[in-house]
């Protein structure tokens, strides 16, 4: 069995972060810094017990991710472009509309773009014009204008 | 140093566990529902999510896209006992998951079975004739309906549109049958119509043409009237003058005239082409008197040899 150099963890870092490309999602990332921070070890203590680099790689993989998670988040903490996709109820917010049902114990109807939606909010005939202030999942609050 | 190599290898085995489970990308337009410990924690949104794998494990992975659901084909009666074939489409997203995966077993089951029912009720209570032209006041109450009924559910029904709806075959072929009528009704109407217009424009063509024949033929009496008047007067004026020119000159000069016209007449009797035999109703003594007033005439003008001029007419 040849002897595990440092060269050899880098290798393995390098392959990890090339398969991280290919495979979609982030797992190999992680394993990957594992391996630089094992490789980095055996650099500085040449002749190390591979037992112990391995120890050192899966210690450095599981707290990389631990760590990396808050990262993460604070990098997926910063709004996508489009910060309404596929969430409707979001994206009719500040609409404008009229009541084609009356709100009566707090619950009407208005017509946006080519569909109705419930709406909760104070009692209002038909017809009244009101403004989307908040989404509650499928039932929106309006507020009279 | 043995326990320990087990060790190693069992803790390099978690982490791998760890790295390939714990990290879930949730692509876009789709949700994950989290439960640690079975229950449901919170909803996992598109992009890079951390969980543990040990407690934490996916529940549901729903889509948040608009899904067109098929609603299967149905017979319906309708108000006025017409079976109708119908089908629909509806179109449906998710806007809670949370609710869509644990409010109701399975939703586009539950989706398709509400519509279904709904469809059935909604033109149950409105004639063939309605169904069939009023397709999109059916969409509005089916909406508002269902709507309110995958509420709970945490979905939004956007838009329920009815297919196609097809009557049973003899009442297609009837439906045409009287359209056919219907339309041939308005063909005869109107051929009578016209049969009726053209008539009356005939008749009144006709009646004007009479009026003015007749006008013409008033017109024209008057006129012949008038002629006869004017002939008359001027034969009257004629006559007076004539009559007065006796009165002032004496007999003779008509005398003179009345035998001049005579003998031109027995002229022109004699020279009648075609007659070899003159019949003349004459009686002598006319002709004779006639003559005598002649000779009466040559003696006025030559008794003495000196002629006694006549006076003009007209000078009494």
């Amino acid at each position: 069995m040849p002897e595990i150099v440092f060269w050899h963890w880098y290798a393995l870092a390098a392959a990890l972060v090339v398969l991280e490309v290919v495979v979609p999602g982030v797992l190999f990332l992680w394993l990957a810094i594992g391996a630089v921070v094992a490789g980095s070890l055996v650099f500085f203590i040449p002749g190390l017990d591979l037992l112990y680099q391995v120890l050192a790689f899966a210690l450095a993989s599981g707290l990389s991710l631990l760590f990396g998670h808050n990262m993460m988040r604070r990098l997926l903490s910063e709004p996508p472009a489009q910060a309404a996709l596929n969430q409707r109820d979001q994206a009719l917010i500040g609409a404008e509309a009229v009541l084609i049902e009356p709100i009566a114990n707090g619950s009407g109807r208005v017509r946006l773009g080519d569909t109705s939606w419930l709406v909760a909010g104070p009692e209002a005939p038909v017809g009244t014009r009101v403004r989307v202030v908040a989404a509650e999942g499928t039932r929106l609050k309006v507020e009279v204008l | 140093m043995e326990g320990f190599g087990v060790f190693v290898l069992v803790l390099l085995v978690l982490v791998l566990v760890l790295v390939f489970m714990g990290v879930k990308t949730v692509p876009q337009g789709h949700a994950f529902t989290l439960e640690r410990f079975g229950r449901y924690t919170r909803t996992l949104n598109p992009g890079l999510n951390f969980i543990f794998p040990v407690i934490d494990q996916i529940g549901a992975k729903l889509t948040t896209q608009e899904v067109v659901l098929d609603v299967p084909s149905q017979k319906i009666i309708t108000l006025d006992n017409a079976i109708v074939t119908c089908d629909a489409v509806a179109f449906y997203q998710v806007i809670n998951p949370a609710q869509a995966a644990y409010e109701v077993q399975n939703l586009t089951a539950a989706i398709i079975n509400l519509v279904l029912t709904n469809i059935r009720s909604v033109m149950g209570s409105m004639a063939l004739d309605d169904v069939l032209s009023r397709r999109s006041e059916i969409n509005d109450k089916l909406l508002a309906i269902i709507d309110q009924a995958t509420q709970p559910w945490g979905v939004k029904v956007t838009r329920i549109e009815l297919k196609d709806i097809a009557p049973p075959e003899d009442m297609v072929q009837s439906m045409a049958r009287q359209m056919k009528a219907e339309r041939e009704k308005r063909a005869t109407i109107l051929e009578a119509e016209g049969v009726r217009e053209a008539s009356i424009k005939r008749a009144e063509g006709e009646k004007a043409a009479a009026i003015l024949e007749a006008e013409g033929r008033r017109e024209a009496a008057f006129r012949d009237a008038e002629a006869r008047e004017r002939a008359a007067e001027a034969e009257a004026r004629a006559t007076n003058a004539v009559s007065e020119a006796i009165g002032a000159g004496g007999t003779g000069a008509i005398n003179y005239f009345l035998g001049l016209k005579y003998i031109e007449a027995l002229a022109g009797i004699g020279m009648a082409p075609n007659s070899k035999v003159t019949f003349l109703p004459l009686d002598a003594s006319g002709v004779m008197g006639a003559i005598s007033g002649i000779a009466e005439l040559t003696k006025h003008v030559g008794g003495d040899g000196a002629a006694k001029p006549v006076k003009p007419w007209g000078q009494g």
